[in-house]
């Protein structure tokens, strides 16, 4: 694995012919301000700014096959230094993605490094508010959940370390796109020491059936997780989107799974879905509906989580977007809670 | 009291009468901005002669339209006329194809975004310099263009843009779309 693995990177550096001719493309990055009011605790009534994301890129070409990507976070706030009375939690620069990819062909392309993992059809995009029209993501499938441990977490992990391999096939209008990875997986050192023997593993698989026609896909993502006590974790996604004219239909549907947890005699099942009808309205303005639900475990009865949203984007300049949307939250736990989140952002690419 | 309703009446009519001309100017603006003719422009390097819709789709959406294609295609929109284009080629405003575009740049693929310019001269002049390109422009915008930078027209499903049923000819575009239908059967 490891003789393969240096085979590889002697014959990319072989093939890439000259770092001369590399070429920055793409954007330069994003940034993202929301500002927040809901009724559902005191925090949340005085309302609330935020410098969600400061994102920035480097997307170079290195030669016609390898290209290098690297995307840098700035968190809400991460400054090292802090004034009297203030705090340093709540903030933190991260280094998102990056990775150094290899292409064989359209059919068979190598990264290796850091990536979102792809499940459904956002995680790639996670953080990307420029490219959606809501401030938050469905919850269901996106949003963290309490684990039988207590910890907030995803079904499966944001981000993966390790390789991807990836390919395009267009047969006529038809296209096909699949996406495999093998990844350190979820633990304490995801990202520098593995600290359990299971990898991380997924799939994506997406059909595109005709330039008009709907976009299908189907996202798989397993690991043992090492946040919680190696216990097997598998996730399962269908989506589908279809776009016609002003009109645009998504909805997702997964299921998450959690093995028992050893010694414990905790196992989870949970489902997940939502599904969002979007009108354009003019030639800037998108107007949207979304409907979302989360079971958090399905032997348990009564335990719902529900959120309509009500939402409008507006792109008043090609590269800035602002958005503005109402949810009205339901969650049917055993103290059931009913509030409404109002959620304004500006996202701004450069 | 009879001056104040003469003058009332004055008014609205003035009024009805604006906003009747105000909609039939855009109406005409409408009318004048379905009939403009596009043609496909690529530099004289380029390889590419003549192209079908659905590699053109392809190339638009950032997909390679051969496999053993190194390069991604630069995408040169002309600003005024990329509403037209796009509603024509997909069906879609440019509105959601440029949230395509920026979904497809940020999840990490390998494509090379548009570049944009309302300027005719210097989207040519860009083409020009980046042998790797295609483009759109109005027809008497290129025949205006061609005598001043090397750019060719572009054949669609083998038609040119002198032909009737070529693709981007609102006008015969109908006809465009049968005689490709004939041809994905054949």
């Amino acid at each position: 694995m490891i003789r393969a693995f240096w085979g590889f990177c002697l014959f990319a550096a072989w093939s890439c012919s000259s770092l001369l001719a590399q070429e920055f493309i793409g954007p330069h990055g994003f940034l993202t301000l929301e500002a927040g009011w809901g009724t559902q605790d005191s925090v949340a009534r005085r309302g609330t700014f935020d410098l969600h994301h400061f994102n920035l890129f480097g997307d170079v070409l290195l030669s016609p096959r390898a290209r290098l990507f690297g995307e840098i976070e700035f968190e809400h706030r991460s400054e090292m230094e802090v004034e009297a009375g203030e705090s340093l939690a709540g903030g933190f620069v991260r280094l998102e993605r990056a990775w150094f990819e290899y292409r064989f062909s359209s059919l068979f392309v190598l990264r290796l490094g850091k990536f979102l993992t792809p499940y459904g059809i956002y995680n790639e995009i996670h953080d990307v508010a420029p490219a959606y029209d809501t401030t938050i993501l469905p919850q269901s499938i996106y949003g963290k959940h309490q684990s039988p441990q207590g910890r907030m977490q995803r079904f499966y992990a944001k981000f993966s370390l390790g390789a991807q391999l990836l390919g395009t096939w267009h047969p006529g209008s038809f296209k096909f796109k699949y996406q495999l990875f093998v990844s350190n997986g979820r633990g304490q050192y995801p990202y520098e020491q593995d600290d359990n023997a299971n990898k991380g593993m997924g799939t994506r698989l997406i059909g595109e059936f005709g330039h008009k026609g709907p976009v299908i896909g189907a996202s798989f993502y397993s690991d043992r997780n090492g946040l919680n006590a190696n216990a097997r974790q598998t996730s399962l996604g269908l989506d589908f989107r279809y776009e016609f004219r002003r009109y645009r239909l998504i909805s997702e549907v997964s299921r998450f799974s959690l093995e028992e947890v050893p010694y414990s005699g905790i196992m989870r099942t949970a489902n997940a879905g939502y599904i969002e009808f979007a009108v354009h309205v003019g030639r800037q303005q998108t107007v949207l509906v979304r409907y979302d639900v989360f079971d958090p475990d399905t032997r348990m009865p009564h335990d719902l989580e529900k959120d309509w949203m009500f939402g409008t984007s507006y792109q008043f300049m090609e590269q800035a977007l602002a958005k503005f949307e109402i949810h009205f939250w339901d969650v049917q736990t055993a103290t059931p809670r009913r509030y409404i989140q109002v959620l304004s952002s500006l996202a701004v690419v450069f | 009291m009879q001056w104040f309703f003469n003058s009332m009446k004055t008014k609205i009519s003035a009024i009805f009468r604006s906003s009747l001309l105000g909609v039939l100017f855009l109406m005409g603006l409408h009318v004048q901005n379905g009939q403009a003719q596009l043609v496909i422009v690529v530099p004289q390097s380029s390889p590419y002669d003549s192209l079908t819709v659905t590699q053109l789709r392809h190339i638009f959406k950032g997909e390679p339209i051969d496999g053993a294609q190194q390069q991604p295609i630069q995408i040169i929109e002309f600003k005024p006329e990329s509403e037209a284009f796009y509603q024509r080629l997909y069906g879609l405003s440019r509105y959601s194809i440029a949230k395509y575009w920026l979904r497809l740049i940020f999840s990490g693929e390998r494509v090379t975004p548009p570049k944009s310019f309302s300027d005719p001269d210097k989207a040519c002049r860009y083409l020009c310099k980046n042998g790797h390109a295609i483009s759109f422009l109005p027809v008497e915008l290129y025949q205006k263009l061609q005598k001043s930078h090397p750019i060719k027209a572009v054949a669609i499903d083998g038609l040119t843009y002198r032909d009737d049923g070529y693709y981007f000819n609102h006008q015969s575009g109908k006809r465009g779309d049968e005689i490709q239908g004939k041809a994905a059967s054949q």
